[in-house]
């Protein structure tokens, strides 16, 4: 279609004639009267004034060759791009430098499709022809910075990234790419504030949608975690802010919350982090909790698993406790669904710790005190200890209850660190003083289901003779 | 007697259906004039209750007894609109959409006998900022009122449209400053040539009047509890009070420095009745609000952004909707735009009369050589859900917000495995780039794609959405040319009533489909013993496939039942 042609213009027509002929034309073919025709005029009127518009806005003023030819190869390029069909549009481009030499506007597009078909290293060598060809537009700057971030070259795009972002390159995804490049480069703080310039930006935007500025500030709150801990406190005020202020449009987007911080659990290493980190989901939580109702139920115990994957993180990683204490977490704390292996689990742990009583002990002083999630679940076992008076006599009977479990489930750490305590097992035990045998398992039928696990008859699996 | 009514009026009124007052107008004899309602006044308040003796009450005497009886009357629904909140009203409870139907069905009754005529078609106003489920939410309400809702128009353009039919020959950017009782809409036209193109529109759906009372309220009732240590929590009553005060206060205001606000027992403390008196001064209510009003600066801002020009740029600029009432707010607007915002349309009126220039130019009232046209702006994003390289719910967006409609765009997607031989068009509306937070508003499979290697077949994906919401999507298959269209009407309420289709066996080509829909109920029973998250969503969608194979066969679409019937086997199959 030739716009020029469709809204009756010169070829040289300025932007007013062709404004004038546009109001024009939608008198005469108004949306009611003629919808086809009109969306012609429309489209014509689009272009001629977006192709200006457009590239104003990226600062442009592409160089094309003045005539029929390169106004063919132009529009073939825009018509074969807008079909995503880029290997055509850079072939026609690469033509066009052939012919031409290297014109400003041909390199641009075949950059751009560069970019958009993978090529992005061949991409990064034209915009750095083009900044050495233009070197006063900083939107090729802006583009190169962002190619070499995506070929991968860190150090490269993050030195031009600082140069594009000094020359005034600071639209949205521009920032996001540079936060993510900041961070990558272990710059974080750097990062969180570039990430917080994108994010004001974005909630300038009309029609700002509620989950990306979540994640926006996901990401604020993640990238400062890698940083120090003041910054860490800060961006975690911010996030606070952020929900409070959006606490009823939040209440949907409440798993993603969830989500934010389950990522920020892997992120915090050092001990203070933690603190923050609990302490804002405990706001968190006062903020997004709803008001009643199963939604509530359902909500208090996602929150209820965050704050133990906290505890237990901060948990792994406290050197004044023993590996024993972590999994004593996950078998008091974590696994509490009523399974047979859980309590085979519980079983494990419980002798594991028995075998340390009483050297443990000044680490349960330090789970009373700060770990009150964990003491919650461990402190009935804890008075168990320190009241039995015979503890040998209650791990013979813990390890009687775990060899029946350890018949079906095998994985357990105990036998693993005191194979002293294995005892040889034996079908048959004979009673020493009247030569009668008990067996020290009830007998399994034929016919009975195998003990295995199989789901077989017995004589049919272990049975088989 | 004897004549048969088949054909709709020819006349449609314009309604600005608003969260405090309901007008309606209808252009006529060469321009739009104010429809008065049963007691000769063309204002009407947003207000339905039930009276003493459990009749309807609407208008007038819905808002009279609102402070005698707060339980039974109802106010600013608008609000709530597209939420799924209940209402109380006296013993019964009501959606949002059956409450404003109310109102509307009483705009229908006073239309009908001032006009003399049986009106049943409306251009209905909607705030700018409304989204497709508050707009659906007020199409419904129009349906169920009886009314064929022939456009939603934005409430900002109709104004615009009001003051452009007095201006046509005026070349201008125009700036439509809408501050309304319970949203703000900024709107940024340009009239050329008679011809009035909306640019850009912004705004806060949650800032209006009411928050203006509210914070007025809030004042006065920390005074009163402050000097007399009661609480008025918990008071339904005294609360309707002071709100009716305070909004009266805020009125009083706007002509002049200060008001007596006083309401006699308003609470008591120890059998002793206690009074409210207080003197506000404009600075004091002005102080209250300041921050509510500078809120409006963020969109404005946008507006002139989106629409390329600056401040000074703009000719003339338009305040509409009764808060614009407030002194503070146009002063607040010269100050950041330094420029005098203009009085020249009536706040009140001039929403429903370009509403009903609008109805005017559907109808052929208004000549299009010389009156009058307008172009309008799609309210919000239109794509389908495309796999990029991070997801593969990703919302690709084939026709942005804010683009002049009538529009038809295109968008080529390649094929994303090796043999690919269906693809599957699913359809959404909104602002994420997330597809499924976006609001689904259809699908279908495209199948018989050539087995190729990934990326070697392509599908071209055609939107086109027109003014009277209709949105029709078509794919072609590039290599082969096989098509696959559908359509989608958006201004057909979504959640449309089910119809009863117990008697889909008396339809002529029910023995057809007997025999699916037989086997079909016998595995939902089945389905439906079953637990499980899956079983439950499988009989989910086949109790509805069912339905919609019945609805079908009853209304004798034939393609649709065979389509359906097809879907019910594969469902089938899976299960």
């Amino acid at each position: 279609m030739d716009y020029y042609e469709v809204l009756g213009v010169d070829r040289d027509a300025d932007q007013k004639a062709i404004k004038k002929a546009y109001f024009r034309l939608v008198r005469q073919y108004s949306p009611e009267k003629d919808p086809e025709r009109f969306q012609q005029i429309r489209e014509a009127y689009e272009n001629l004034t977006a192709a200006e518009g457009g590239q104003e806005k990226e600062g442009l003023m592409l160089q094309f060759p003045a005539d029929p030819m390169g106004d063919w190869m132009r529009e073939e390029i825009v018509t074969l791009m807008r079909y995503r069909d880029y290997k055509g549009a850079m072939k026609v481009a690469e033509r066009g430098i052939d012919h031409y030499g290297e014109m400003e506007g041909f390199l641009y597009f075949l950059a751009i499709c560069q970019i958009r078909a993978g090529n992005t290293g061949k991409a990064a060598k034209n915009f750095e022809r083009l900044i050495q060809l233009f070197p006063e537009k900083s939107v090729y700057k802006r583009r190169l910075a962002m190619a070499y971030y995506e070929r991968g070259y860190g150090k490269k795009a993050y030195e031009a990234f600082g140069k594009a972002y000094e020359e005034g390159c600071k639209d949205y995804d521009f920032l996001n790419m540079y936060a993510m490049c900041c961070r990558d480069r272990g710059k974080s703080a750097q990062g969180v504030a570039i990430l917080k310039e994108a994010t004001r930006l974005l909630e300038k935007t009309p029609g700002w949608d509620l989950y990306e500025l979540l994640d926006n500030f996901g990401g604020i709150l993640l990238m400062a975690a890698a940083g120090d801990d003041k910054g860490f406190a800060e961006a975690a005020e911010s996030f606070e802010r952020f929900l409070t202020k959006n606490q009823a449009g939040l209440r949907e987007y409440t798993e993603d919350v969830l989500q934010v911080f389950a990522a920020l659990i892997w992120q915090c290493k050092p001990q203070s982090k933690f603190q923050i980190t609990m302490d804002l989901v405990q706001r968190a939580e006062a903020i997004l909790a709803p008001e009643k109702g199963r939604e509530r139920d359902a909500f208090r115990e996602d929150w209820k698993l965050l704050k133990q994957e906290i505890e237990y993180r901060r948990l792994e990683g406290d050197p004044r406790l023993t590996d024993v204490m972590a999994e004593a977490y996950e078998a008091f704390v974590k696994s509490h669904k009523d399974s047979s292996i859980a309590r085979y689990i519980l079983r494990d742990t419980q002798l594991c710790v028995l075998e340390e009583w009483p050297k443990i002990k000044a680490q349960f002083e330090i789970v009373k005190k700060e770990y009150p999630i964990f003491w919650e679940k461990l402190k009935d076992f804890a008075y168990t200890l320190e009241h039995t008076q015979d503890l040998e006599r209650l791990r013979q009977q813990y390890q009687k209850d775990y060899d029946r479990r350890e018949k079906f489930i095998s994985g357990g750490y105990y036998y693993e660190r005191y194979p002293h305590r294995r005892q040889v097992q034996m079908a048959v035990q004979w009673s020493g003083e009247d030569g009668t045998y008990t067996r020290s398992q009830p007998k399994v039928g034929r016919n009975d289901p195998c003990p295995c696990g199989s789901g077989k008859k017995y004589k049919n699996c272990c049975g088989r003779k | 007697m004897g004549e048969i009514k088949n054909e709709k009026s020819r006349t449609i009124i314009g309604i600005d259906l608003g969260t405090a007052t309901t007008e309606a107008a209808i252009y006529r004899h060469g321009k739009p004039e104010m429809i008065p309602s049963f007691n000769g006044s063309v204002v009407t308040p947003s207000a339905v209750g039930v009276d003493e003796s459990g009749n309807l009450v609407i208008g007038e005497k819905a808002k009279a007894q609102f402070i005698m009886a707060p339980e039974r009357t109802v106010i600013e629904v608008k609000r709530k609109l597209g939420t799924g909140e209940k209402i109380s009203m006296g013993r019964q409870t009501f959606s949002p959409v059956e409450l404003s139907a109310m109102l509307l069905e009483y705009v229908k009754r006073y239309a009908s006998q001032y006009l003399d005529e049986d009106i049943d078609r409306a251009v209905i106003s909607v705030p700018a900022y409304f989204d497709d489920i508050q707009r659906q939410a007020v199409v419904e309400a129009g349906k169920r009122a009886g009314f064929e809702v022939e456009r939603i128009i934005n409430e900002p353009t109709a104004a615009a449209l009001s003051y452009g039919i007095d201006h046509l020959e005026e070349e201008s950017y125009i700036l439509i400053y809408d501050l309304g009782g319970g949203t703000f809409d900024v709107t940024l036209l340009e009239l050329f040539d008679g011809v009035l193109e909306v640019k850009a529109s912004s705004g806060d759906n949650r800032l209006g009047g009411k928050d203006f009372d509210e914070r007025l309220m809030g004042w006065l009732r920390k005074r009163f509890e402050e000097k007399n240590g009661v609480s008025l929590d918990g008071d339904v009553h005294s609360m309707a009070r002071l709100k009716e005060q305070a909004e009266a206060c805020k009125v009083a205001l706007s002509s002049q420095e200060e008001a007596a606000v006083s309401i006699p027992f308003l609470a008591e403390k120890g059998g002793v009745p206690l009074a409210l008196e207080e003197t506000v001064t404009r600075s004091l209510f002005e102080e209250l609000i300041k921050d509510l009003v500078s809120r409006t600066h963020d969109p404005i801002q946008v507006v002139l952004e989106d629409g390329k020009i600056g401040k000074e740029d703009l000719d003339l600029i338009l305040l509409v909707g009764g808060s614009t009432r407030v002194p503070l707010v146009a002063r607040d607007i010269e100050e950041f735009l330094g420029m005098e915002p203009k009085g020249e349309i009536d706040p009140d009126y001039s929403v429903a009369m370009g509403a009903a220039i609008q109805a005017g130019i559907i109808a052929g009232e208004i000549d299009s050589d010389t009156g009058i046209i307008m172009t309008d702006v799609n309210p919000y994003t239109l794509g389908i859900r495309t796999i990029d390289d991070h997801s593969d719910d990703f919302m690709s967006v084939i026709i942005p917000r804010n683009v002049t409609i009538p529009v038809t765009r295109h968008q080529v997607y390649y094929t994303v495995v090796p043999g690919q031989s269906a693809a599957g068009i699913e359809i959404y509306q909104g602002e994420s780039r997330t597809a499924s937070r976006n609001h689904l508003l259809g699908k279908f499979t495209i199948d018989g794609i050539p087995a190729a290697p990934a990326g070697a077949e392509s599908v071209d994906v055609a939107f086109s959405y027109n003014q009277n919401g209709m949105l029709s999507v078509t794919a072609t298959l590039m290599s082969t040319g096989k098509e696959m269209a559908v359509s989608i009407d958006m201004m057909a309420a979504v959640r449309e009533e089910r119809v009863d289709v117990s008697q889909w066996k008396t339809s002529a080509f029910a023995g057809d489909y007997r025999g699916v829909v037989r086997r079909a109920e016998k595995a939902l029973k089945e389905l439906e013993r079953e637990v499980g998250e899956d079983s439950r969503d499988m009989a989910r969608e086949l109790e509805e496939l069912i339905y919609q194979l019945k609805k079908a066969v009853m209304e004798e679409d034939l393609d649709q039942a065979d389509r359906l019937e097809e879907e019910i086997r594969d469902l089938m199959e899976e299960i």
